[in-house]
């Protein structure tokens, strides 16, 4: 039975949906030459796999044996599959979740495809390689994520109580990550729950948004907030919620997703960035990050724009209720992040270079 | 894009606990541990978040595990028969026309004429210590077939030299090319002078390939060379799906693997063949196994 | 030779009578190494466990470069549909057979009753002959030896 469909694949011959690029992204397929054709068509007279940069590494390499023969005939079998799927978008006026589950069973068992996301960057994606517009890169980024970081996140918001401390829950579906420009010192995407020294977070942070779900990106606006829920109450012997940076209005791509200055200008921001400058002795502070999108009209599919001129008055950055100003202000928190900060010889510097008054010393008192 | 419920009752969620600048005192803390409240729905898997052993994290069928085992490497012939010509035969055998399901005997309510009854478990059904399960009627979807085969091997001398469990289970490792386990006595009997803990024989499990494998040996080349064997008892069953059957020392001398170097086997073991099929019946597991060519002792029902 | 092994001996006890030796003394080996002191049924259990034993059995990993991971993900996942279209296949057939039994059946309970009766005989517990057998590519040309002899 196997014989007879493999036979009649390699008779018939018609699809070549997956090497045909005239209407499909580049980014579907694999962009060294020598690697293509070592998938697709076998490595043993190139002389081993060009994955290997050395060439004594790439004459003891054995593959094993038959694998190319046999990957043919699958690759036929799954690209018939998959223009029967291609049919099937074309064809009818599905609606778009349909369309996208379609498109990403299509792409899903494309070799090229596996190895571009496999051995690609996913995070600092080259759009010839990982191009989150294609629904397939989407899914197996949102597999990847789920796979690892979305669960540290979620770790570290409860372990550290950012919820509830800040808001009640999050329902997770964008990835957030952040970094802190290059001059200080740290060019790297931080890790949820780091504890960051006052030097490295002197200046605001870079944020990326990676959306996975179906989103009307040319509509959509994202709304970020870093709060501290750690600020020190003294009258109330107890902690308030202060706001250190606030950003509205932005709009980002599946790509283009890096929130950095050249995303934003001078309307867009809330409130300027405060870098953390914790007092002496008074234990590590959260900065939790929030990403939000904006609420988006069904009817007239616009987004609500967050009126900066009337919000920016009434906040209070010294005692921020981030729950009222979510609810008020109709925003869905998708994605969250956070680090620690805590008390360190450069506070001072800090201090001084944004015109900060000293800081309290705490002590302990015996009663 | 839209605002989901969920996302709408994020914002009535729970408040955070008040917390003190000052140093807590002693007398505010809790005196007993508690287990901190999760306030999402994500699954964590920390064995994911580890950063050690990264091979672990790969599925158990990833060729990138060190667990991977490859599958399908070979035909199994017993099971494409069954695939392709018994289930249908075995549809046909079960069909009644307009069958229903058969309640099994379950637990029965209290009559309610006493004060008494009311909290009291149910009572035990007639003729049962434990409910029973239904009977379906067969269909396409739950056509009897097998699932495993234990043999399990207990050997009575080993309460004096437990070195023979050590020989019997490598007899069982011989036939069947699986690990086999040690199986240990559950309580003491002084009168049969056995000790709660004490080795007493192997057994093994078998599943997919190997469990194949082991039916047909048996029966082709095993069943077929004993002299005068008139087949499993028709009683033999369960009662839901499981059959049973043995092997005396000197049978399993007829496996091909014992049989072909004999002196290196100077003691050999029976054994307990079970059967476990997912047939609901005893009727049923019995038309199931002897479509694989095992015999049964028709001729001892039919006199009886 | 004897008298010498006499003569050590006779020194090693006065040491330990008079006092503990500080420094360990090896003497010659007397007995050969190991074996002497395992009687043979205990070599046999050693030689056993050691067959049961998973040690050394475990196959090399396999290292696979990038090219061939992904052609056996690609075999394995194309390998894994087509599974699931025979499972499909063989259910549809399946459900056929089963309807097409149901709808004869009622048929004849409306036509003839008797043939109805007949035809719903309760089969449960029917044995299939032993000379069906699991097919082979080399059958042999006698099925059962009814009176083998060894």
């Amino acid at each position: 039975m196997y014989r007879r469909l493999i036979h009649t694949s390699s008779v018939n011959k018609s699809s070549a949906v997956w090497s045909d690029f005239t209407s499909r992204s580049k980014s579907l397929g694999i962009s060294s030459a020598a690697i293509k054709k070592g998938i697709l068509s076998g490595d043993k007279v190139t002389g081993g796999p060009a994955s290997l940069k050395r060439k004594t590494n790439r004459m003891k390499y054995n593959s094993p044996e038959l694998i190319d023969e046999t990957f043919k005939t699958c690759y036929d079998f799954l690209q018939d599959r998959s223009e029967i799927t291609y049919k099937y978008v074309n064809k009818e006026s599905i609606k778009p979740t349909l369309k996208e589950k379609l498109l990403v069973k299509a792409e899903i068992t494309n070799p090229e495809v596996q190895y571009n996301f496999q051995f690609g960057d996913k995070l600092d994606n080259v759009t010839d390689v990982i191009d989150y517009n294609q629904p397939v890169y989407r899914y197996l980024g949102k597999k990847h994520w789920e796979s690892y970081k979305q669960m540290l996140l979620m770790q570290r918001l409860e372990s550290l109580r950012v919820i509830p401390d800040t808001l009640p829950t999050l329902v997770p579906r964008a990835a957030v990550e952040i970094k802190f420009p290059y001059s200080t010192g740290v060019n790297q995407w931080i890790e949820p729950g780091k504890i960051l020294s006052s030097g490295v977070t002197s200046l605001e942070p870079i944020f990326k948004i990676q959306e996975f779900e179906l989103v009307n990106s040319k509509e959509q606006l994202y709304t970020i907030l870093i709060v501290n829920p750690d600020e020190p109450d003294l009258m109330n012997d107890s902690f308030k919620t202060s706001l250190s940076y606030g950003l509205t209005n932005i709009k980002i791509d599946y790509n283009d997703n890096v929130v950095d200055s050249r995303k934003f200008f001078e309307r867009n921001i809330l409130a300027k960035y405060l870098p953390p400058v914790p007092e002496k002795n008074s234990g590590s502070q959260r900065f939790a990050i929030w990403v939000f999108r904006q609420h988006l009209n069904e009817a007239t599919g616009q987004c609500d724009i967050l009126d900066t001129d009337a919000i920016i008055p009434a906040i209070d950055r010294e005692n921020f209720d981030i729950r009222d100003f979510v609810q008020n202000n109709k925003l869905d928190p998708i994605g969250a992040h956070v680090w620690r900060s805590t008390w360190d010889s450069n506070v001072k510097n800090v201090r001084a270079q944004y015109n900060l008054p000293n800081g309290r010393v705490f002590s302990r008192v015996r009663v | 894009m839209v605002r989901t419920i969920s996302s709408m009752k994020t914002l009535v969620g729970p408040k955070s606990a008040f917390r003190n600048f000052t140093t807590t005192p002693l007398s505010n803390k809790a005196a007993c541990s508690l287990v901190p409240p999760v306030h999402h729905l994500v699954k964590i898997d920390k064995s994911k978040l580890t950063t050690r052993f990264d091979g672990f994290k790969f599925e158990k069928d990833d060729i990138r595990s060190p667990a991977y085992r490859p599958k399908d490497t070979r035909q199994d012939r017993l099971r494409e028969h069954y695939l392709n010509t018994l289930q249908s035969d075995i549809l046909l055998i079960n069909y009644k026309h307009n069958a229903t399901v058969e309640k099994g005997l379950k637990n029965r309510e209290w009559d309610g004429t006493s004060p008494y009854q009311i909290n009291r478990p149910m009572k035990k059904p007639k003729g049962s210590k434990s409910e029973l399960p239904d009977t379906h009627p067969i269909k396409w979807n739950n056509i009897p077939g097998l699932k495993s085969i234990t043999l399990n091997c207990y050997v009575r001398d080993a309460r004096e030299n437990e070195m023979l469990t050590i020989s019997a289970a490598l007899q069982l490792q011989q036939l069947t090319g699986c690990k086999p386990k040690i199986i240990y006595s559950k309580s003491d009997v002084p009168n049969w002078k056995i000790r709660k803990g004490h080795a007493m024989g192997a057994k093994v499990t078998l599943e997919g390939y190997e469990m194949s494998q082991f039916l047909s040996t048996l029966s082709e080349i095993v069943l077929p060379r004993i002299r005068e064997y008139k087949g499993i008892s028709m009683s033999s069953g369960d009662r839901f799906g499981g059959i049973a059957f043995g092997l005396n020392e000197e049978e399993v001398k007829f496996f091909p693997e014992i049989d072909l170097n004999q002196d290196l086997w100077p003691k050999t073991f029976g054994m307990h063949i079970n059967v476990n099929t997912t047939a609901q019946t005893n009727e049923q597991a019995r038309t199931l196994i002897s479509s694989l060519q095992i015999p049964f002792n028709t001729e001892n029902e039919q006199r009886m | 030779m004897l008298s010498v092994s006499c003569v050590k001996s006779n020194q090693k006890n006065i040491m330990t009578s008079w006092v503990k030796s500080l420094n360990q003394v090896r003497y010659k080996r007397t007995k050969s190494k190991g074996s002497s002191s395992i009687t043979p049924q205990t070599q046999r259990i050693i030689t056993q466990l050691s067959v049961l034993s998973a040690r050394k059995k475990q196959p090399k990993m396999l290292k696979l470069s990038k090219e061939d991971l992904i052609k056996h993900q690609t075999i394995q996942t194309a390998w894994n549909t087509y599974q699931d279209i025979l499972q499909n296949e063989r259910q549809t057939m399946l459900k056929l057979q089963y309807n097409k039994m149901d709808e004869a059946m009622t048929i004849l309970k409306d036509i003839s009753p008797k043939l109805y009766n007949q035809a719903n005989i309760d089969e449960s517990g029917k044995v299939f002959p032993m000379e069906m057998r699991v097919p082979t590519d080399y059958p042999p040309r006698k099925l059962w030896y009814y009176d083998y002899k060894k």
